[in-house]
């Protein structure tokens, strides 16, 4: 059942993180976050399933569990990540495809990284017509495309071609399911508890707190189902029912092996 | 992926909970240099590219190094290899072939346009079940067959539980070694599948999901994928252990068909044409729109009677056309036949062999006639290799592996044989040798005729098999050394239990069955993504020789 669960990191390398550069931690984070929300903003734009994206955040994060976080530029990373776990899902995205959205992205028209505007003046910047300004020269595009295959090949030797990330979103469905959340009288509430479920793995993605590296899937699915139960106000049972998932999925592991 | 045993009901804190399940230390150091392996010599050809035989300095066990080939620069890192290697990563199991590295050649500093060449390093077996079957002087015994039959289906029902379908079963992908372990290899296929896994006594179930039909190699294609069923099932896995096991059993593949139209042919005259019984659906299927076969009854149970009734019934069972009822792994591992005398054999108590690969038949027969159809989709992730300065030049040896069909002669030493005619494949530590060694002496008129000539000289050839400088062999000529096999170099590697002592006498072997093995080298792999099949077609088109190289290259170790 190996398949259901991710390596973790170790406690030295989680150790040594903070040590791999000069940078203060809070910047150290900042990077972290924004280059995650980044991955994420390109998935959205690429079209890729979210448990594509997901899984290049995953990456990126074991990624930097070993290397430096200066070693490489961010954005670059994520592009690499981000067309690395594409290229193992359903639907691989084209290098050029990727080189146009991350420069769009970065680019002074993209409303990522900008200064939060209101909805009236963000719909009044428009970019402009030359579109020479957010989307690559074809030199450009040779660059990109040879700093991204370098870096995947980087990342795949970092991680030893360990490229495999289990996620815990199908996880904490199903023990919404177990639990009978959804057979809540209104749409609206199971609606409202699983997209809340949902959003708190999305965002644990995003965290330079490192979750899925020091968690296992079942943990971490237990925990977004339960703290979404809490902010709906959802009654839960009053045992510890989560030790049921973290001991089954414990045994499962031991029978696998 | 070894499971890390934290005892299932005892309470644990946080902090052992998470050394518990800490990675392996060693498996974030990245990869292994070349450096850390001995090279040994070539194996053969793979998917990927090479496979070298090489002795890890650590741990000095052999291992097989499988190079993966960047043929596609535009796309870096070939797909189908990623999978793979995500595959074996999660896998262990006795008889899966186990991933246990990743090395990595970074070329010489000077070379800037040459990126690092990336291997995988697997355990070195000393055969597969094609190249065994293909050895006239091995012959299995009933409690052998057994011993290969239950471990094939043991890897197979590992594969099955975790949700993985092979979808490339056939002797050549089935390796054994001395012990008389059995594993199961070449992922390169394989992927995840979805719905429930098979249940005792549940057959092997509807399919949940489409998938794409042109999978797995003609030979073992079962009836469903070349009607083009697409939401199959683990079924297909099991047909082709049906293929296998039918091979053992004669000795040589039991369904040659020689287009799909043909294999559906045979595979009716062996099971019977199809009815609503014997396979419900089927003419609904999209591949059997256009079919009218003749009825007839089938003869599996004639082309077997030798073979006991034990035999034909686990064999019918895996052989059935219905898909939905065909025996599942669990199921055919209770199997009566295996509990009846003669018992399945101990894998420790299997006579050991020469190592014998498939890669090596391949210099037997006329391959010319046998040609199978090229592949309709091609190998992802291979594309035509330059001859020479391409990245299939390994290890920095300069010369480079070049020359891999036989119509390019410069494989030979100048002052040697004339290079034998195009179907001759020669393996490639064959050609390895021939730079080590002093020109062969002339050769006789028949050469071209394949090793049959050879047989006339036989003590020139085998007088400088032995005497070579690089020899490692002692005085006993193993059971492969046919004339053919004059300049192999074996490694010093289980003399004592071959000898001559298995070799039948000249005659026999000259012939014998090599003839009737044709070979699909076509592996119809499919496409994973249009960019692959793209990069195939161009090339093919660029090279007229390419129908050779691909047979060549499609060495399955």
């Amino acid at each position: 059942m190996a398949h259901l669960t991710n390596p973790l990191a170790t406690p030295d390398q989680l150790y040594r993180r903070s040590q791999f550069s000069a940078l203060p931690a809070d910047l150290q984070d900042i990077i972290f976050f924004q280059s995650q929300l980044l991955t994420q903003a390109a998935g959205l734009l690429l079209q890729l399933p979210q448990s594509v994206t997901a899984q290049a955040n995953v990456l990126l994060a074991r990624f930097w569990l070993v290397e430096p976080l200066l070693s490489q530029e961010f954005s670059s990373l994520s592009a690499a990540v981000l067309y690395l776990a594409a290229k193992l899902g359903p639907a691989p995205a084209s290098p050029r495809n990727i080189a146009n959205v991350y420069t769009y992205l970065l680019s002074p028209y993209s409303p990522l990284f900008r200064e939060p505007v209101s909805s009236q003046t963000s719909s009044q910047i428009k970019p402009p017509d030359d579109t020479g300004s957010y989307t690559p020269s074809e030199p450009a595009y040779q660059a990109f495309h040879t700093t991204l295959l370098a870096l995947e090949a980087r990342i795949l030797y970092t991680l030893a071609f360990d490229t495999h990330v289990a996620l815990p979103h199908p996880l904490a469905v199903t023990y919404l399911q177990a639990l009978d959340f959804f057979a809540l009288p209104t749409q609206a509430e199971k609606n409202a508890l699983g997209s809340l479920a949902v959003a708190y793995l999305n965002t644990a993605l995003l965290s330079p707190q490192q979750l899925y590296a020091t968690h296992q899937p079942p943990a971490l699915a237990v925990a977004a189902v339960y703290n979404a139960a809490r902010d709906v106000g959802a009654k839960m049972p009053e045992c510890a029912w989560w030790r049921l998932w973290m001991r089954l999925s414990m045994r499962r592991r031991c029978w696998g092996g | 992926m070894k499971a890390v045993d934290a005892g299932p009901g005892a309470p644990m804190s946080p902090r052992s909970f998470a050394i518990a399940h800490q990675r392996p230390k060693s498996s974030f150091l990245g990869c292994s240099k070349i450096t850390d392996y001995e090279i040994l010599g070539k194996l053969g050809e793979g998917t990927f590219g090479e496979v070298h035989r090489a002795q890890s300095k650590k741990t000095k066990a052999h291992v097989a190094l499988k190079k993966i080939i960047m043929h596609n620069e535009k796309d870096g890192f070939p797909i189908t290899a990623l999978r793979e290697i995500k595959l074996l990563k999660l896998l262990s199991h006795q008889n899966v072939l186990r991933l246990e590295d990743m090395a990595v050649e970074h070329p010489a500093r000077t070379d800037k346009r040459k990126r690092p060449i990336m291997y995988m390093v697997t355990p070195y077996m000393d055969h597969d079940l094609s190249g065994l079957l293909d050895n006239p002087t091995v012959h299995f015994t009933e409690p052998q067959i057994k011993c290969y039959l239950l471990q094939l289906l043991e890897g197979l029902r590992y594969l099955h539980e975790n949700h993985i379908l092979h979808r490339d079963m056939k002797a050549a992908n089935l390796l054994i070694n001395n012990k008389g372990i059995l594993q199961i290899a070449d992922f390169g296929l394989a992927r995840h599948y979805e719905g429930p896994t098979p249940k005792p006594g549940g057959g092997g179930g509807e399919g949940r999901r489409e998938y794409t039909s042109l999978v797995v190699t003609r030979w073992y294609r079962p009836p469903e994928l070349l009607m083009s069923l697409k939401r199959y099932t683990t079924a297909i896995d099991m047909w082709g252990v049906g293929c296998v096991f039918g091979e053992m059993l004669l000795g040589k593949p039991i369904l040659t068909g020689e287009s799909d139209g043909h294999q559906l042919e045979i595979i009716f005259d062996l099971c019977g044409t199809p009815t609503e019984e014997t396979m419900p659906g089927w003419k609904s299927l999209p591949g059997a729109e256009a079919l009218s076969p003749r009825p007839r009854p089938g003869n599996l149970s004639q082309r077997f009677r030798e073979k006991g009734s034990g035999a034909i019934s686990l064999l019918r069972e895996l052989l059935k056309l219905d898909w939905r009822a065909r025996v599942n792994a669990h199921d055919a591992l209770q199997h009566p036949y295996f509990r009846n005398a003669p018992l399945p054999a101990q894998p420790g108590d299997l006579p050991m062999f020469e190592e014998s690969h498939e890669f090596d038949r391949r210099k037997f027969h006329d391959r010319k006639a046998a040609l199978p159809p090229a592949p309709k989709g091609g190998t992802v992730g291979r594309g035509v290799l330059d001859s020479n300065s391409g990245p299939n030049s390994g290890f920095n040896t300069g010369e480079g592996f070049h020359g891999r069909n036989g119509a390019n002669g410069s494989r030979y030493p100048r002052n040697g044989p004339p290079p034998p005619p195009p179907g001759e494949r020669r393996p490639a530590w064959q050609r390895d040798r021939d730079r080590d060694l002093p020109p062969r002496p002339p050769v006789p008129h028949d050469y071209a005729n394949g090793w049959d000539g050879a047989a006339d000289h036989p003590d020139s050839y085998r007088g400088r098999g032995r005497d070579g400088p690089p020899r490692g062999r002692g005085g006993g000529g193993g059971a492969r050394e046919a004339p053919a096999d004059r300049d192999f170099y074996y490694p010093s590697y289980d003399r004592e239990g071959g000898g001559g002592r298995r070799e039948p006498p000249r005659d026999d072997r000259r012939r014998h069955d090599w003839d009737d093995r044709h070979h699909d080298w076509d592996r119809r792999r499919i496409d994973y993504d249009d960019r692959s099949r793209n990069s195939r077609t161009r090339s093919r088109s660029r090279s007229p020789v390419v129908r050779d190289r691909d047979r060549d290259r499609d060495y399955r170790r």
